[in-house]
């Protein structure tokens, strides 16, 4: 009874239109009215949620990102993604996702990938005979790499939910390998396409052009070593990694690559203000609601009932993959993030599965509901920029799915996808 | 006297836009301070991690007070899709007045939450009460309260953020 109002409050406040940040503040308060808990150790537990020093990593990311989104960054890795792959048949799609690979490094945000990478290569993709419904998909599908290549502010705010018990570096490292996974499989359906629809072939970069392109591309790239690097090493904490890759984007953007103007710069941070304004509060309502249900012993009910169903891991990742792909289509990937990692990672451990393979899956899983309707902000985006009805996205996408699911599936039951890296490390 | 308040409200947008800006300016230099104070200077400063967390917190419940006046928190629509007419409009009355019960919340409970800490400090800050740090949750909350007035009165029921915000604002 006392999960049915909590999370039975939830699910009707968000079904009649609740903002879900307010939705599972509202919850918990009910909860706490339910089981006669004092309010003011939910309102305690609200604060104290975002005032975690880990925490501060997640406006970082997002800062950083953001900077290099609007400071030219995209251009730069398209033209360094045409010397790799642009001479191909269908060479743009690939540069494409290639591109987005690139920015992945430098971005966590499959948005953020989706609005600066689509806005340089879908008009260039129509202009030189694509379809500008597929050019669209592959910018969607392709910028979900953003999700799992380091830096990913999702795997933050994955540790995060989950006590702060995954490593953060564990799980940039853990991203690695299924980031690239899913940018080959895109690519792959793409160059099927390309030669069944006889899709124009690219020219070759000249040779001579080449070390300026990489050199231009240099500087961005390097971000990503800085908080990788920064890390690993122990040089730095995550937070301090994202921070120090905020100032090195500015400095890059500013004074090297020069095209972003010091009167853009405010507009700049009002924009980085409101998106974590949206994060930020729905984290510290999800730590009162977390906290409620573990006095309700939700996460271990949840265990009990799972097991009773079924002690097979391989089962218990099907169920678990199918219930996360229809709740990401209607809900985003952070507040899944919070909601369903402390209800599933106990069940999780209990049958011995890693913790950080287990994030892996989750932000993949949940990230195709990102470009999944009715509920898909990388959707549309990628129609806003595409200039497409949703309608249309929807009809022709589905064979973007495929690329994406083959690789949940891997990533799902081949662990070492996801643990291999990180082991190298301890 | 609604473009009077309304007026006020985007005064109060702006002055909140640039008290969250400006935090998010000083964490940004202040916790690179603390490396360099750690790496360079060879005494690691105690301070930045502190003040970062507090700014953070001021930074935190502004910011979800400007989304909601932006129509940006993320949320489910689609039964209120669905809907046309009165029906919409009664469901939107619904979710406004949720939405103001959990400011008031806010508001309430986080006044406590600095009359029950007001005396204490915060080590790194002595002069610091703690009751300060907590002092954001209800001007958050007030501050979204008014924007909500100002959204009944209007009658404007979810209204979606534009697109260019959206794509400029990237959250998943």
């Amino acid at each position: 009874m006392d999960a049915l109002v909590l999370i039975g409050t939830f699910c009707l406040f968000c079904a009649i239109g609740v903002p879900v940040a307010y939705a599972l503040g509202l919850a918990a308060i009910m909860g706490a009215l339910w089981i006669d808990i004092p309010l003011e150790a939910v309102m305690l537990k609200v604060s104290d949620s975002v005032d975690d020093f880990p925490l501060l990593a997640v406006p970082f990311f997002v800062l950083a990102g953001a900077i290099m989104a609007e400071g030219g960054m995209a251009l730069r890795l398209v033209n360094l993604a045409k010397v790799f792959v642009g001479f191909i048949r269908g060479g743009l799609a690939l540069v494409n996702i290639l591109a987005s690979t690139f920015f992945a490094g430098i971005s966590g945000s499959s948005v953020a990938d989706t609005a600066s990478i689509g806005s340089v290569m879908i008009p260039q993709m129509v202009k030189n005979g694509y379809p500008r419904l597929f050019s669209v998909n592959v910018t969607i599908s392709g910028s979900l790499q953003a999700l799992l290549i380091p830096p990913s502010h999702n795997a933050v705010i994955y540790s995060l939910a989950a006590g702060g018990t995954v490593s953060i570096a564990d799980l940039f490292l853990a991203g690695i390998i299924p980031g690239f996974m899913l940018g080959v499989a895109i690519m792959g359906l793409c160059l099927f396409i390309a030669y069944r629809d006889n899709l124009p072939k690219g020219e070759p970069v000249p040779l001579k052009a080449v070390p300026k392109i990489v050199l231009d591309a240099f500087w961005g790239l390097v971000t990503m070593a800085i908080i990788l690097g920064g890390i690993l090493n122990g040089v730095f904490t995550a937070t301090e990694a994202a921070s120090i890759a905020s100032i090195y984007a500015f400095l890059v953007t500013m004074f090297i690559y020069r095209d972003y103007k010091w009167r853009e710069l405010p507009m700049l941070m009002a924009r980085v203000v409101r998106t974590i304004g949206m994060v930020m509060i729905m984290i510290g309502f999800a730590g009162a609601f977390g906290y409620l249900m573990a006095l309700m012993q939700i996460p271990a009910k949840t265990t009990q009932l799972f097991l009773a169903l079924s002690e097979d891991k391989f089962i218990f990742l099907l169920l678990v993959n199918i219930l996360l792909l229809v709740l990401g289509t209607f809900m985003d990937l952070a507040p899944m993030l919070l909601i369903c990692t402390p209800i599933l990672l106990p069940v999780v451990k209990a049958l011995g599965v890693d913790p950080v393979h287990f994030g892996m899956i989750m932000i993949l899983n949940l990230g195709i509901g990102l470009v999944t309707p009715p509920v898909g902000p990388t959707l549309f985006v990628g129609c806003a920029i595409g200039r497409v009805t949703m309608e249309a996205v929807t009809r022709t996408f589905w064979a973007f799915y495929v690329p994406m699911l083959i690789v949940l599936g891997l990533v799902t039951y081949i662990p070492a996808l996801s643990l291999w890296l990180p082991s190298l490390t301890r | 006297m609604f473009d009077a308040y309304s007026r006020a409200m985007d005064r109060l947008h702006r002055l909140c836009l640039v008290v969250c800006g400006l935090s998010l300016l000083v964490i940004s230099l202040i916790i690179p301070w603390g490396v360099y104070a750690r790496y360079v200077m060879g005494k690691g400063s105690h301070w930045p991690e502190p003040m970062a967390i507090l700014l953070m917190i001021v930074l935190s419940f502004l910011s979800a007070a400007l989304c909601y006046r932006d129509n940006l928190h993320i949320g489910v629509m689609v039964l209120p899709n669905r809907l046309e007419g009165g029906a919409r409009v009664a469901l939107g009355w619904v979710v406004e007045l949720c939405m103001m019960a959990t400011n008031l919340f806010m508001l309430i409970y986080g006044l406590a939450l600095v009359q029950t800490t007001w005396n204490q400090t915060i080590s790194e800050f002595p002069i610091v009460s703690v009751g300060l740090s907590y002092l954001p949750i209800p001007i958050g909350g007030t501050i979204t309260i008014l924007f909500l007035i100002e959204r009944l009165w209007a009658g404007r029921f979810f209204e979606k953020a534009d697109d260019e915000t959206i794509t400029a604002s990237p959250v998943e």
